[in-house]
Formats: C-alpha cells, structure tokens, sequence
C-alpha cells in the first residue's frame, strides 16, 4: 500500500498510508472507534473504492485481481446468508466458481463442515440457528 | 470495608478551617439533594484539603457533582493527601474529575433562528430529492446494462430465484388484487349510477366502467398495490442482507449483487405486474357488472353487449402497455433503496417507507403523464 487516501467529504480518515506487509505475517490493527480500521480493510479487499494512493496484493493491483482468487475474508458478525441453509451457505462458491454440479458441491461442503467439527444434523439448519461461539 | 451507618444527610462540610469534609452518601438516589450542594460552588482558595472519612456510599453521579462543586483541576490536585479515601474511590474521584473537565471543554450548540432553519431544511429537501433522482437514473442504468450482459449467459440466469419471487409476488398477490379492485369496481359503479340516473343514463355506467377500468384504474390499482406490498419487500429484504453485510459478502465472493439480487427481482415483477393487472381489470368489471345486476337489474348480457359496442379494444392494450414499465421501476426503486440501507434496523424501515412512498408517487405521476400524451394523441 502506498500513499494511501480515503475522504469522506470533508473529513479525512486515511492521508499518505504506506504499509507493507510481507508473505506469512499476521498483522493486527487496532484503532479507537473511527480511527478507519474498516475503511482501511475495506479498502485493500476492494470493498471500497479509495480516494487516492495505490494498493498492491500479491504484485498485483486489485483491478487486475478477482477479489475471490486470492483474497478470503471473514465478516464481523459472519454475514452468513440468512436466506440459505449452512450446506447452501458453503456450496455456493462452489457451484459458482467452478464447474461442479449440485450434488457434487453439496458433498464436497458437507466434508467442509465436517472438517470444522460441525455435528451432520446442522447442515440443515439456517445460519440464525447456530449457536453463536 | 466496614459498612457505614446511612446518613440521614449529605453535605459539604466547612466547619474546620481549610478542611472540606464530604459527609454522607454521595449517590445517584440522593441527586437533587447532592445537586442543590454543588450548585453554590466553593471557593478553590479556601480548601487546602479534603476529607472523606464521614461519606457512605459513592459513585459517578456523586463523584461527578463533587467535581462540579469543586471545580475538577482543584479536586483532582487535592486527592492524594486526602483524608478516609481508599485507592478505589481515588482511582474514581480522579477519572470522574477528568471526565467532567473534558465535559466543561465541549461547545455549547447555539439552537438557532426557527424560521432560517425552516428555510435550510426546504434547501435540504430539495437537494436531497435531485440527489435521489439522479441515484435512481443512474441505478436504473445499472440494472439496463446487467440484464443486456446476463441475458447473454445463460448460465446467469437465476431461474429459481425468479420463480421464487414470482411466487411471492403475483401468486401470493393475487387474492388481494381481486378483491380489492373487485370492490372498487363496484362503488365506482354506484357512484356512475347515481350521477349518471340523474340524466336518465344510467345505462352508461357500463362504459364508465369499462373505460376506467381498462384505461386506468387497472393499471393504477395493480400498481399501487404492488407498489406498497412488493417495494416494501424488497427494500427490507435486501436492506437486512445489507446490514448484515451480506451483500458485501457476495461482492467479496467474486459474485455480482445486482445480478444475483435484482436481476430476478425485476424480471419477476417485469412478468408479474401484466398479469396482475389483467387480473384488476377483469375483477373491477365484474364488481362493476355485479352492482349494475343487483342494483339497477342490468343483466350481465346487457352488460357484456354494451362493453362490447362501445369500449374498442385498444383501451385493454393502452392500459396494459404501461403495465411492464412501471413494474420495472417500481422493482428498480424497491432493490435501490435496499441497496442503500446503512447497518441499523432503524434504517431499514426508513428506507422500506422512502421506497413505498416513492415508488407510488412515481407510478402517480407518469401515470398522469401517460393519460395526458394518449389523449393528445387521440388513442
């Protein structure tokens, strides 16, 4: 990231931000409320469009970048979809983004679940059903 | 820490020279009487120390009118050396003391001139409805452009979420579409009557209906039925998804919002709204048909020769025509404002009644646009 800015209006949240991060580091951000740690992210994933600067991730910039090849991203509060079930939920990226038929992506999304130590029988269930952790 | 009788009293005592004793319970439920205390503030100067040892009970309300009474810089600088005060209640004292001086430093808002704020509000307003309507041009742009690049793919095409939608909007819809135009077919023809039997003619309430009902109150009915039931769902539906960051997730999935969301949306509406309409006219004229039986022994083959002399056809297809553009918008403004729902509940209703309110207003108004330019042009 290099001579990052986001703008609101009036009211500058980002100004010149440069930030490297490198291949296997963890970085943390943290910020008071407002400091612009959302915009910040927000911003490198794609999800908003910054007012100045450039964003590089893998040596790519994210024009030239689908956001869904090398990017994973987990929301605040899951931001499951509430309208499908859990099995719908993982399946669909993979009906989307790759040529495999339904019956096929349920079962490959069923060993996903089973992997994070989800019991079989919440499959079924919307996410709203979940225990939250 | 031993319990302390109740003090019957809270005051500041000034009894010993120099010595500021806080006696009593200094809490929330004892406010007026502590506020009335620290409303005659004492001189800084004359307190050199302060003592604690006859107060009860403390806490931020109490701590807070202490620190208004003394002033916070006075009562923070003399903590330390006082008297009866555990390390607890200092550690409170200091951090309420400091609260209170950022409190003191914050700008009073001065409410201003009621009539020039009336004046800025009307500006406001206006401003924001150019806004809108630009938004609502450029989004209806938006959709044009990905139902022309999805009707390219086939593999795109999102058929069970529009068959989902037609369900909810047209099956589910249809009940109350004729039941509601059917009643007001029927008091459209009472009023006809009554008006028209004054001249002998009320024969011709038949055409009034008719006419009306084909040409207009079909469309306009359907529409603003659909309008409120329909808009309001999908502004809520999408505006939830949008403040629980749903709509960012399947932007973060690579996947297209409009396409995965409002393509079906519209297309369902777009194949709905005809339909439905065709439903309100014939359920007006029935209603209409009904109370011209009952009421003025009119018989239904009377009414059925009568409508066809005298009603031509094209008033069907000029009430029908309209029917597919103002589906489409009224689906345009319904996704468009719950795309713009921000992360509350509060938002979403605002945006579900923005949408209802606009999408009848818009359907009103070309409405009117559209009745004027056919008669002009004598269709």
């Amino acid at each position: 990231m290099h001579d990052l800015s986001n703008r609101f209006g009036t009211q500058v949240v980002h100004e010149h931000l440069n930030l490297d991060v490198m291949r296997g580091e963890i970085l943390g951000v943290v910020g008071g409320s407002g400091s612009g740690k959302s915009v910040l992210l927000r911003s490198i994933v794609g999800l908003r469009k910054f007012d100045a600067g450039t964003i590089r991730v893998f040596g790519s910039t994210l024009a030239e970048l689908h956001p869904d090849e090398r990017m994973g991203i987990l929301f605040q509060r899951g931001a499951l979809f509430s309208s499908l079930n859990v099995l719908d939920n993982v399946a669909l990226p993979l009906i989307e983004h790759s040529a495999l038929a339904r019956s096929a992506a349920e079962q490959l999304a069923r060993v996903k679940l089973a992997l994070v130590g989800l019991p079989p029988d919440a499959v079924d269930k919307a996410p709203a059903s979940l225990p939250v952790a | 820490m031993p319990d302390k009788p109740l003090s019957p009293s809270q005051q500041l005592d000034t009894s010993t020279t120099g010595v500021l004793a806080i006696v009593g319970n200094w809490t929330l439920p004892h406010y007026d009487t502590l506020r009335a205390l620290s409303a005659r503030p004492v001189a800084p100067g004359a307190i050199t120390s302060l003592d604690f040892s006859r107060l009860g009970g403390l806490d931020t309300a109490g701590a807070a009118l202490l620190a208004l009474a003394l002033g916070p810089e006075c009562l923070r600088s003399l903590l330390h050396d006082a008297a009866g005060l555990d390390r607890d209640r200092l550690a409170l004292l200091d951090a309420v003391a400091l609260a209170v001086g950022k409190v003191a430093e914050q700008p009073v808002v001065r409410r201003r001139n009621g009539v020039i704020e009336l004046i800025e509000r009307v500006g406001a307003a206006v401003l924001r409805l150019a806004d809108r309507t630009l938004t609502l041009l450029g989004f209806i742009g938006l959709v044009l452009e990905s139902l022309v690049r999805a009707a390219w793919r086939p593999k795109s095409w999102r058929i069970t979420s529009v068959v989902a939608q037609l369900e909810q909007i047209a099956l589910d819809a249809l009940p109350i579409v004729a039941l509601l135009t059917f009643m007001v077919g029927a008091v459209i023809a009472f009023l006809g009557a009554t008006m028209l039997g004054d001249f002998g003619a009320s024969i011709y309430t038949i055409d009034l209906v008719g006419f009306s009902f084909l040409r207009e109150f079909g469309i306009l009915l359907a529409s603003i039925l659909l309008a409120g039931r329909t808009a309001s769902a999908f502004t809520a539906q999408i505006g939830s998804m949008k403040a629980n960051e749903e709509v960012d997730a399947i932007r973060a999935l690579g996947l297209n919002p409009v396409e995965l969301l409002v393509l079906p949306r519209v297309f369902a509406m777009v194949v709905a709204l005809p339909i439905l309409t065709f439903v309100a006219m014939m359920s007006g004229m029935f209603g209409g048909a009904l109370v011209c039986m009952l009421r003025f022994g009119i018989s239904p083959t009377m009414f059925v020769s009568r409508l066809r002399l005298d009603i031509p056809v094209q008033h069907f297809f000029i009430g029908l025509s309209k029917a597919p553009v103002f589906a489409f918008l009224i689906a345009c403004i319904g996704c468009l404002e719950g795309l713009r729902v921000e992360g509350s509940a509060q938002s979403v209703g605002e945006h579900t009644t923005s949408s209802v309110v606009q999408s009848i207003f818009v359907v009103i108004l070309l409405d009117a646009i559209a009745a004027l330019f056919f008669m002009e042009m004598g269709w």
